[in-house]
């Protein structure tokens, strides 16, 4: 039997070392110095311990080992590449203890070298890599094969659908157009030509009639007109090319004007980038969408339109959940001053919900640029912030990908 | 629970009614969060949560198509706000947290109130004419040392194994060794880290945003985080005298005493607009 010395644990077969919570190295033994090709212990007491890790292990004991010895208390087995005074690389093994020393605390470190060791897990290493990268390989394929089939399966059972729905708009789009335009354009004009015929006011009673037969009539050809310009988007087909979408919004924003009014909308924007997409129908979402914005403002006040944009990543996969494809995506935010909360609400109401009959009827526009942002596969959003700013959203994809046109 | 919120282990509490959601970084999970969160419970509705891969999350929710991408962890941000309709937050995250509130912050603003960013970083790689800190082969080192800490049980005990029902002493005993547990993910979410570059992402920040700079930081130095303030804008600058890359761990005190201003700071400019 004997008492531990001094010594003993100076001269250990192990490295040890104490460090402080800010990272200074307090206490080592000369087995370590030695490890390390110093000379003697003042070389390495007081310094910071980066000094004697190499950049990845300075990041690795940020991330893991110190705070884990913060909370646990205790870590085990952590492999360390440590840097030499000559600044070669020595790999070694550690486990460390987190103690209260008067009023601060510290971490006690016992140190293992591991090159010999280290050089078998390398090779370990490269093997699990390889059968990794096989299994993955493997199970990706078979998870895409599966994947695949069921695309297939869904792609299939919704290009019927569609083409159903296709068939059917078709016809409408038909029906509207011839069999209800038609008449209601003869109607207009018949009671046009009574009205002109009657202008004398031989009867107020059937002047009154006539004007709301003419007020209605029109009514129903816009809201035709509109129903046909619906479907006609949803169904436009037109070859994707580079848009230079500040001219094109420009361009929109004069269509939008109302005749006679040209201050009626102010637009303030910053240089935007080139997309891929469709510049017909962009150039018809923006202009639809200043003019909905117009028809709902406050008599006589001029709305100002501010644009930012931003590019950013987004899923481009809609309708497969759980699968995620992240491509490039510019996002438009339109900040929209002077309009009210009242006219506001339930134009952002409509841009957030599903297209419907009172959309369309009420809100054209809306319904065009939403579909116009889906043909994009891209989408409209609104928010309305504190201090009635009403905001709205496109995202549009930067690239078009494979459109399968 | 709904699926969301056990997907990613989500734990909600305090007095509060405005949310402080709080974002793990890279190397741990929401425990970083723990000599924090005290400090604010009385004040605000605390949430606290694990990215996918890390801690108690769902493991079998990892998909790398969606994780090779720090918009998929924003994404996931954004579906736990949407779950538990939250609203004016104030985000706290640390190291990549930072970048992917961020991202979130951009695609939403209208969801957050102020960020908060511990450490954070856009770029850890040099660059032409930008100190990030590091060079390509440091962070190839660094994923050399996660691989070979990961060699010792990461051949039998995989993922797999560590699900196992039947013996739950196994997976408590390598939660409380490793936050991370699944190494496969762990390394995936070092390259998506260290590897990522948001620096183009900065300038469209509409959020007013906290950055805690610590001082001696190897992960994010003094230079980035000069860097992050002249760039993104509305932000605040605060030096710490803490050390270290994880003041939350380290330094609470002054990490906590540097948020509680800043928020309230923000409370008296709000009243006074």
């Amino acid at each position: 039997m004997r008492v531990l010395q001094p010594s003993d644990l100076d001269e250990a077969p192990c490295g040890f070392l104490v460090v402080t919570d800010t990272g200074h190295i307090v206490a080592v033994n000369t087995t370590l110095v030695r490890m390390l090709g110093y000379v003697t212990k003042e070389d390495l007491t007081g310094k910071p311990l980066d000094n004697i890790l190499t950049i990845a292990g300075r990041i690795f004991y940020q991330t893991h080992l110190y705070p884990l010895v913060n909370l646990h208390g205790e870590v085990r087995e952590i492999f360390l590449n440590l840097q030499k005074n000559n600044g070669g690389h020595y790999p070694v093994l550690c486990n460390a203890v987190r103690k209260r020393e008067d009023e601060a605390a510290a971490i006690h470190f016992i140190i293992i070298p591991s090159a010999s060791r280290g050089r078998y897990e390398d090779e370990i290493l490269r093997a699990r890599r390889r059968a990794e990268r096989a299994l993955e390989e493997n199970t990706e394929l078979i998870q895409a094969k599966k994947a695949l089939e069921e695309a297939r399966f869904l792609l299939d059972n919704r290009l019927q659908n569609l083409t159903h729905i296709n068939d059917t708009m078709i016809q409408l789009g038909h029906a509207i157009s011839h069999e209800l335009q038609e008449p209601m354009r003869k109607l207009a004009l018949k009671s046009d030509a009574l009205l002109q015929v009657i202008n004398d006011g031989l009867s107020p009673g059937i002047a009154d009639a006539l004007h709301s037969i003419h007020a209605e009539s029109t009514r129903l050809r816009t809201f035709a007109g509109n129903l046909e310009q619906y479907i006609g988007l949803s169904l436009a087909k037109e070859k994707s090319v580079e848009v230079d979408l500040g001219p094109l919004i420009e361009r929109a924003c004069l269509h939008a004007m109302p005749a006679g009014d040209p201050d009626a909308l102010v637009l303030q924007m910053t240089p935007l980038p080139i997309i891929e997409g469709y510049p017909r129908q962009l150039e018809t979402l923006f202009a639809r969408l200043f003019e909905t914005l117009l028809q709902h403002r406050p008599l006589n006040q001029c709305l100002v339109l501010t644009l930012q944009s931003h590019t950013g990543q987004a899923n481009s996969v809609r309708q497969l959940p759980g699968h995620f494809h992240y491509s490039e995506v510019l996002r438009l935010v339109f900040s929209v001053h002077g309009l009210l909360g009242a006219q506001a609400a339930p134009i952002v109401d409509a841009i957030n919900k599903k297209i419907d009959i009172g959309t369309i009827t009420r809100y054209v526009g809306i319904a065009a640029g939403k579909t116009i942002a889906y043909n994009h596969r891209g989408a409209l959003s609104g928010a309305i912030h504190p201090g009635e700013v009403t905001a709205i959203t496109l995202t549009l994809p930067m690239h078009r990908g494979f459109t399968g046109e | 629970m709904h699926p969301v919120l056990s997907r990613h282990n989500v734990h909600i509490w305090g007095d509060g009614t405005q949310p402080m959601l709080f974002a793990h970084g890279f190397g741990c999970d929401q425990n970083m969060w723990r000599r924090i969160t005290p400090a604010f419970e009385k004040d605000y509705k605390i949430i606290v949560f694990d990215y996918v891969g890390s801690g108690r999350s769902d493991l079998a929710a990892y998909v790398p198509a969606k994780y090779r991408n720090l918009q998929g962890y924003a994404d996931d941000i954004l579906e736990i706000c949407e779950t538990l309709q939250l609203k004016d937050i104030v985000f706290v995250g640390h190291s990549v947290s930072s970048m992917i509130g961020l991202l979130a912050a951009n695609k939403a603003p209208e969801l957050f109130a102020r960020l908060i960013f511990v450490g954070p970083s856009a770029r850890y790689i040099d660059d032409d004419g930008y100190i990030g800190g590091f060079a390509r082969k440091d962070i190839e080192d660094l994923l050399e040392t996660m691989d070979k800490n990961y060699i010792g049980w990461a051949n039998f005990l995989g993922p797999a194994i560590m699900k196992n029902e039947d013996r739950p002493e196994l997976a408590r005993e390598l939660t409380d060794s490793f936050c991370s547990t699944d190494p496969v993910i762990a390394r995936q979410f070092a390259e998506v880290t260290f590897y990522a570059d948001n620096r183009k992402d900065l300038v469209f920040l509409r959020v007013p945003s906290l950055i805690l700079q610590c001082t001696d930081d190897i992960i994010a130095p003094l230079a980035v985080g000069e860097y992050l303030h002249r760039q993104l804008p509305r932000s605040t600058l605060a030096v710490m005298k803490a050390t270290g890359h994880c003041p939350h761990v380290s330094a609470p005190e002054e990490t906590t005493r540097l948020i509680r201003s800043y928020l309230t700071a923000g409370q008296a400019n709000a009243q006074e607009q």
